[in-house]
């Protein structure tokens, strides 16, 4: 998936092949993650959107090793991570930022416990652990003098939100995955707490995954942004291209419902899908995304389209009306 | 047009603390209007007020007169009773509850419920009328007769909502309360279930109070907006005039923060802070603490809700603001304040 | 809790005339009725259970020749069958109570919560297992079950404990699990496992802490349990034979024909004693149950 002619010297810090999640429900197979492959470069900031039931939070799990997949291959730094010999590697350079900041914090563990936890379970020499913590709570902009020593209580949302982003830095990791790190927060909060990652991410030269609904947000701060539906990346590419010319019917349906805080909204033209989400257990065959696309046609009901080039270089769709076997470019 | 609802001073408080402080609103039949706020604003409560649904330990004051559109006689919602107000509840104002459509009975068939409703509020007539009632409302929404026969569960996020819609419509009110109507369903979804509040005002003549923190949204949607901070609008006006041209340094910031695309991408500087608690506001202008342009006036003295233009409306010391000037902040923002302050 | 919650708007500007857990607790303790009889009575006859040795003013076991008197200065309760002071015996009689009632209590907590615990934690085969068998020792009447060890077992003091520990154990491994089963998907834990950490570790410093106001708040409730079944299980005659507990001088009360002779100041004090002890015990006990649920409920919410 690497962008054609680009400068790929340098292996991408995480990358998966063909992973596949699955959950057995009652009786059922549910293919949360169906088969998605995907780079994440060094210092990149990779959006990962879609609607809730995609398969986003469960891939960024997956990556971590958090979840056992049912196939499908991932590479730290260009070697295969397989069993468990590099787990302890992959979780020294990637941690992971959750999206309730009330519940991502042991309510019986003071500030100071929380970010110094990390250390103790990767064996930091316990001499360290102070200077680091202080170091790690500072930029994250929580003073250790008044903080340290409270429980999440007595912490706001976004307060608890920065200590959790102080106990992922603490390791000095080189990627940052942020399941929905602000969508709980209040407006006026999450500017502050997008501010410090993006910050982070600068001068750390951090890797972030950022997993998110809310499109406009990807589209402001990501590099990259893959859009998910039902287990799949339907449509990869640059933020600019993705969500300003978006090529897949399912990304321009989400893009064009977005309410645009403007006089009038920006309503106007909108392609409304129908139906509903189908569940993972009762994926649609061909084309999972045909039975609500407003572009649907023939072959779409019996042919799997995998990511094809469309549009800006870089950028691919997993839709036929770019297979120039099927459709013509649309 | 006349005004369907007038609601002067209207406090709330907990004890002695204020959560809605001094709120006045008008709503004229058909228009609908948007009531944003972070949490803790005091929206909700507002809405809960209006309805007289409160608490018992909330205390309520100020006035609510409704003037109900068929009838000349203005009705004094304030001074009803509970019982006066079960007359009033659903038949001249309904309310859709945040997260409602997670509150449906799950063991009454959707249709039940509905009949429910429509019985319990004096609207009846035989089983047949009220079987049509339930029809048509359903229809209204969207959804068939056949959906409605089903339970809550096997209706998807998007179907409850709407469920939940049709039963705030089930006694013909002139006027809803919808609280965080979209919050929980996906971008999609709630385009569908705008569009059909959309729809509904204009086939039904609905008025609507659009509460939400999704500035997007209430664009979309609304005729005018009031921004609430602290228990208090800070400032209302025409969605245009609003979002072009906001008037009070927390709608700026907070549209300054929103990303639109198609515009500058990256991130805005923060508001630095977070919403005050409503068991401790700060003395003055209740923003100033967080306001980059406060200078001392703001700390010492609460600036009135001052008429602009014709219908807008802010309450800033240095409104009207022709301009903004730019603002340095630190960019990691070092939280100063403490949630909930506790003895060691 | 979401952003933009209502209830989050209203119960902020409730709690905050409340203030926050500790102070919640300590009020509810000292100054409702229900904590202040609960601290009162249990901690008199806590004290009795430490000095009722030395208090008691005759020695309750001497026999004498004044047997089933009614109360008079010398005896203020009377005396038993065996001419002893009804009065010392009651005093007395509150260690065993006591001691039978927390320990095995404390046995319950540690049985259970470890079900609890481990089944809870790792789910799969080991939970099922687990979880059978606290079913099995949930479904069993307990009562029964502990007449039948009580006999197989030579009566003592400590397999007193034991039996009643045994035996009790379930409904609090019922309790942990479940706690156990929500806290193991919290963002907290996801969080340890995504470092690395150990399961033995994530139990001991995540699920446990978090587990303890649970446990503590029933264990509590078990006491009273507990000290109930002592004085079932010595009425019986399954007690210790070489101790007086109130249990046991009912037994002899009984045995002796104490209530037809109409000798009630023999049958009411111990009785009145356990009665009080009990609902002392469970009065706290629901006060905390109360104080940590509602802020599970939140916490789950």
């Amino acid at each position: 998936m690497s962008p054609p002619g680009s400068a790929g010297a340098e292996a991408p810090l995480i990358e998966v092949s063909d992973f596949e999640v699955q959950f057995r429900a009652r009786r059922k197979l549910a293919r949360a993650v169906d088969g998605v492959s995907l780079n994440w470069r060094r210092g990149e900031i990779l959006g990962v959107v879609g609607e809730s039931g995609c398969g986003k939070s469960t891939l960024a799990r997956a990556m971590l090793g958090l979840q056992p997949t049912a196939a499908g291959t991932l590479a730290l730094d260009g070697e295969p991570v397989e069993g468990k010999a590099r787990l302890p590697e992959l979780r020294r350079k990637v941690q992971m930022i959750f999206q309730d900041p009330y519940q991502t914090l042991n309510p019986r563990q003071r500030v100071r416990t929380i970010v110094t936890e990390p250390l103790l379970v990767q064996r930091v020499p316990a001499g360290e652990h102070e200077g680091r913590v202080n170091t790690a709570l500072g930029e994250v902009g929580i003073d250790p003098a008044r903080f340290a020593d409270r429980y999440p209580h007595q912490l706001s949302g976004g307060q608890r939100q920065r200590v959790a982003i102080a106990a992922a830095l603490v390791i000095e990791p080189d990627g940052l995955i942020c399941d929905e790190p602000v969508s709980m927060l209040d407006t006026s909060v999450r500017a502050q707490i997008l501010n410090v990652l993006v910050e982070l991410q600068r001068s750390r030269n951090l890797a972030l995954i950022f997993i998110t609904h809310d499109l406009s947000l990807a589209w402001s701060l990501c590099d990259r942004i893959a859009v998910m539906y039902l287990g799949r990346v339907v449509e990869e590419g640059t933020a600019v291209d993705v969500i300003e010319r978006p090529q897949h019917p399912y990304t321009q349906a989400l893009v064009t419902a977005i309410p645009v805080p403007e006089a009038g909204g920006g309503g106007g033209e909108r392609e409304l899908l129908e139906g509903e989400l189908p569940d993972a257990t009762a994926i649609p065959t061909g084309c999972r995304f045909h039975p609500r696309c407003p572009r649907r046609f023939a072959p779409c009901d019996s042919v799997d389209p995998g990511l094809l080039p469309v549009g800006a270089e870089g950028q691919t769709a997993a839709c036929l009306l770019h297979d120039p076997e099927h459709g013509s470019d649309a | 047009m006349s005004a369907l609802i007038e609601v002067s001073d209207l406090r709330v408080t907990y004890g002695a603390q204020p959560i809605v402080d001094g709120v006045d609103l008008t709503i004229e039949r058909g228009e609908a209007l948007g009531l944003a706020g972070e949490s803790g604003c005091g929206k909700t409560t507002t809405a809960l007020a209006l309805m007289k649904l409160l608490p018992a330990s909330l205390k309520q004051s100020g006035e609510i007169v409704l003037h109900p559109p068929k009838s000349d006689e203005p009705i004094n919602v304030h001074k009803r009773t509970e019982a006066g107000m079960r007359m009033i509840r659903w038949r001249h104002i309904s309310l859709i509850f945040q997260g409602a459509m997670n509150s449906l009975d799950p063991v009454q068939r959707v249709d039940a419920q509905i009949a429910e409703a429509i019985r319990l509020h004096a609207m009846g007539g035989g089983s047949e009328a009220v079987q049509a009632r339930i029809d048509e409302l359903l229809a209204t929404v969207g959804l068939t007769s056949a959906l409605g026969h089903r339970y809550p569960h096997e209706l998807s996020g998007g179907q409850r909502q709407r469920v939940m819609i049709a039963l705030a419509l089930a006694c013909s009110p002139s006027l809803v309360i919808a609280d965080e109507p979209t919050t929980a369903l996906d971008v999609v979804m709630q385009a569908q279930v705008l569009r059909l509040l959309e729809r509904l005002r204009e086939e039904l003549g609905l008025a609507l109070i659009l509460i939400s923190h999704d500035l997007g949204v209430l664009a979309e949607t609304c005729d005018r907006i009031a921004i609430m901070y602290a228990g208090r609008i800070v400032e209302s006006g025409p969605v245009g005039a609003v979002f072009d041209d906001p008037q009070h340094p927390y709608t700026r910031r907070l549209l300054d923060s929103l990303p639109v695309i198609g515009g500058e991408r990256g991130v805005a500087p923060p508001i630095l802070g977070q919403p005050p608690d409503p068991g401790d506001p700060p003395g003055g202008c209740a923003f100033h603490p967080r306001c980059p342009y406060a200078k001392e006036r703001c700390s010492a003295e609460q600036p009135d809700l001052r008429q602009l233009a014709p219908r807008h409306q802010s309450a800033c010391h240095f409104a009207p603001w022709s301009e903004w000037p730019t603002v340095e902040t630190s960019v990691v923002g070092i939280d100063t304040a403490v949630a909930g302050e506790e003895g060691p | 809790m979401s952003v933009t919650s209502a209830s989050a708007e209203v119960a902020t500007a409730a709690l905050a005339g409340e203030g926050l857990d500790e102070h919640g607790i300590r009020y509810k303790l000292l100054h409702t009725w229900r904590g202040r009889f609960g601290i009162g009575v249990l901690g008199l006859f806590l004290f009795l259970a430490v000095f009722g040795s030395l208090i008691a003013p005759d020695d309750p076991n001497a026999s004498s020749l004044d047997v089933l008197a009614s109360p008079s200065f010398a005896h203020p309760l009377g005396t038993t069958e065996q001419g002893a002071d009804v009065f010392s015996q009651l005093l007395v009689g509150a260690r065993v109570s006591i001691v039978v009632g927390f320990a095995a209590a404390f046995i319950s907590a540690v049985l259970g919560s470890t079900v609890g615990l481990v089944g809870g934690y790792f789910g799969g085969w080991t939970d099922r297992l687990l979880d059978g068998l606290e079913n099995w020792f949930l479904v069993i009447p307990t009562l029964p079950l502990m007449i039948v060890l009580a006999r197989l077992l030579d009566p003592s003091l400590g397999v007193l404990i034991v039996v009643i520990g045994f035996t009790s154990w379930a409904g609090t491994g019922r309790i942990v699990r479940a706690q156990v089963f929500t806290l193991r998907e919290r963002a907290f834990v996801e969080r340890a496992r995504a470092l690395g950490a150990k399961d033995s570790y994530i139990i001991r410093t995540h699920i446990l802490p978090n587990t303890m106001p649970l446990i503590f708040a029933n264990t509590v409730l078990i006491v009273a349990v507990a000290i109930l079944s002592e004085a079932a299980l010595a009425f019986l005659g399954l007690g210790d034979p070489t101790r007086i507990s109130w249990g046991t001088m009912l037994e002899n009360a009984f045995n002796s024909g104490a209530p037809s002779a109409g000798a009630w100041w023999y049958v009411i004090p111990p009785g009145l004693c356990i009665t009080l002890l009990v609902l002392a015990v469970s009065l706290l006990g629901y006060l905390f149950e109360e104080h940590v649920n509602p802020r599970l409920r939140e916490a789950n919410a």
